[in-house]
């Protein structure tokens, strides 16, 4: 497979949001402002990417029956490292994304490539596979929140882009509202992707 | 037998060197991280008194009483105490809210600020909120004038009380033991503390606890209240205004509590307590 086609993949074709469904309850419950769903987008995007590097580099030496703990091991390892690094170095960031951090770890599209990709891989590939599904991520989460942000509160990253009195829909910045939201925004990709294939 | 002990050391050895990963980003990062938490404080501190010399922590007098005070700091300029700093953490709707409040010698609140809150976004965390905030400067240190002054946030009655049943106790400690402003009312009670009991709170009120436990809708309970009097013998002002409004907000809170706080029911809760 070449990079680049597994490069697009995570972000297109196989777009861990939109097409796999996986990470679907930090997608919903941080997407409530642009800025959070970039935080995480890109906190998700370095633990994909070393913890795919990690797990392809380690492939030969983790015997197959304990592949699980030694995948948590990995990926726990990284997110903590994460975490502590945006507490030391981006308070605000932390205090914003709060719990959400720590749970990267049960992010399922981590998991998923470790298993599926990054175990049966070379590291280069496995590296920008990470890559490509953490950029995928980050522009499906970031997608959402600034809808959600927009309609919920009226604003984009935080400036005001609808007219001054505008009752937000209060409904979009709650848990229904973001079902609802990624539902739709599931049906105009699938919509989009059905009139290419048939094109 | 083998094969597990060679899997189990294999195990062993990963975990041997992601600890030691972590131990080793833990040194480098625990310095930064304490660094923010007391520049947090102090921000916090700074934010509520901006005109100080120094605070200076003081012991916390009967804990036991007032769970949600975590520090107490006396405002020291020219040598003298013109003030108090509290850092006070209630237990909100969604998680703790972490506040700092100040209040001067004289008894009038300086500024209320909010460290961290966690509460539903656009609803909750109003409470953060300048329009919210500003109800508070210049308020007297008084437990009557919090509890009817103050108006609860629109859909988001339980941060609301959170917050202001932090004041409460806060107030109570400066009233009971620092000897600044009166508590001789009753004590706001905090909906999330009490989701078991829904309506009195007994973990927040301190030193009005038992005696109030039945009597909420008493309207004696200015006469209860004399039991922990050391507070000044201010005017019994809110005594008797604030008991129907805390019976009303009572029942209110009690409803929303219940199930999951959705907007219509927070709505009218809101409507009941703004009404008091």
């Amino acid at each position: 497979m070449k990079l680049k086609q597994v490069f697009t993949n995570g972000i297109i074709t196989e777009n861990p949001t939109f097409r796999l469904l996986l990470g679907m309850c930090p997608t919903l419950a941080i997407s409530t402002a642009a800025v959070n769903g970039v935080g995480m987008g890109l906190a998700t995007t370095f633990v994909l990417v070393f913890s795919n590097l990690f797990i392809s580099l380690l492939r030969n030496v983790i015997p197959e029956r304990i592949r699980i703990p030694a995948f948590i091991i990995v990926i726990a390892t990284f997110v903590t490292i994460v975490d502590l690094s945006i507490k030391a170095f981006l308070p605000a960031l932390s205090e914003s994304l709060g719990i959400y951090i720590p749970l990267i770890v049960v992010n399922c599209i981590i998991f998923a490539r470790a298993e599926a990709f990054a175990f049966k891989n070379p590291p280069l590939p496995a590296l920008v596979d990470g890559l490509g599904m953490g950029i995928g991520f980050t522009l499906a989460i970031t997608l959402l929140s600034i809808i959600r942000e927009l309609l919920g509160n009226g604003t984009i990253f935080g400036v005001h882009i609808l007219y001054e009195g505008y009752k937000p829909m209060m409904i979009i910045t709650q848990a229904p509202g973001g079902f609802i939201m990624l539902g739709l925004l599931l049906a105009a990709v699938n919509a989009l992707s059905n009139r290419k294939n048939n094109a | 037998m083998r094969e597990t002990l060679k899997l189990s050391l294999r195990l062993f050895l990963f975990a041997l060197v992601a600890a030691l990963a972590l131990a080793a980003t833990n040194e480098i990062t625990k310095d930064p991280i304490a660094r923010q938490a007391v520049k947090k404080a102090n921000a916090a501190r700074d934010a509520v008194m901006p005109v100080y010399d120094r605070f200076d922590e003081m012991e916390l007098v009967d804990a036991e009483s007032y769970p949600d005070i975590e520090a107490v700091h006396s405002v020291v300029k020219d040598e003298q105490i013109i003030g108090y700093t509290f850092q006070i953490s209630s237990t909100g709707y969604k998680g703790p809210i972490v506040m700092t409040l100040g209040i001067s010698s004289e008894g009038a609140v300086s500024a209320l600020s909010i460290n961290s809150q966690s509460e539903t976004a656009g609803l909750g965390s109003k409470v953060a909120d300048e329009e919210f905030l500003s109800q508070f400067p210049g308020k007297p240190v008084d437990t009557g004038a919090l509890a009817s002054d103050v108006d609860t946030i629109s859909g988001a009655t339980v941060s609301s009380k959170a917050v202001l049943s932090g004041v409460d106790q806060a107030f109570r400690y400066a009233a009971q033991v620092l000897g600044i402003g009166s508590a001789n009312s009753e004590a706001v009670p905090n909906p999330s503390a009490d989701a078991q009991s829904g309506a009195t709170s007994d973990a927040q009120s301190g030193a009005t606890s038992d005696a109030q436990s039945g009597a909420t809708s008493d309207a004696q309970s200015g006469a209860t209240s004399d039991a922990q009097s050391g507070a000044t013998a201010g005017a019994q002002s809110g005594a008797a205004s604030t008991t129907p409004s805390s019976a009303t907000s009572d029942t209110q809170t009690g409803a929303t509590t219940d199930g999951n706080g959705g907007a219509t029911a927070e709505e009218s809760a809101q409507n009941g307590g703004a009404a008091a």
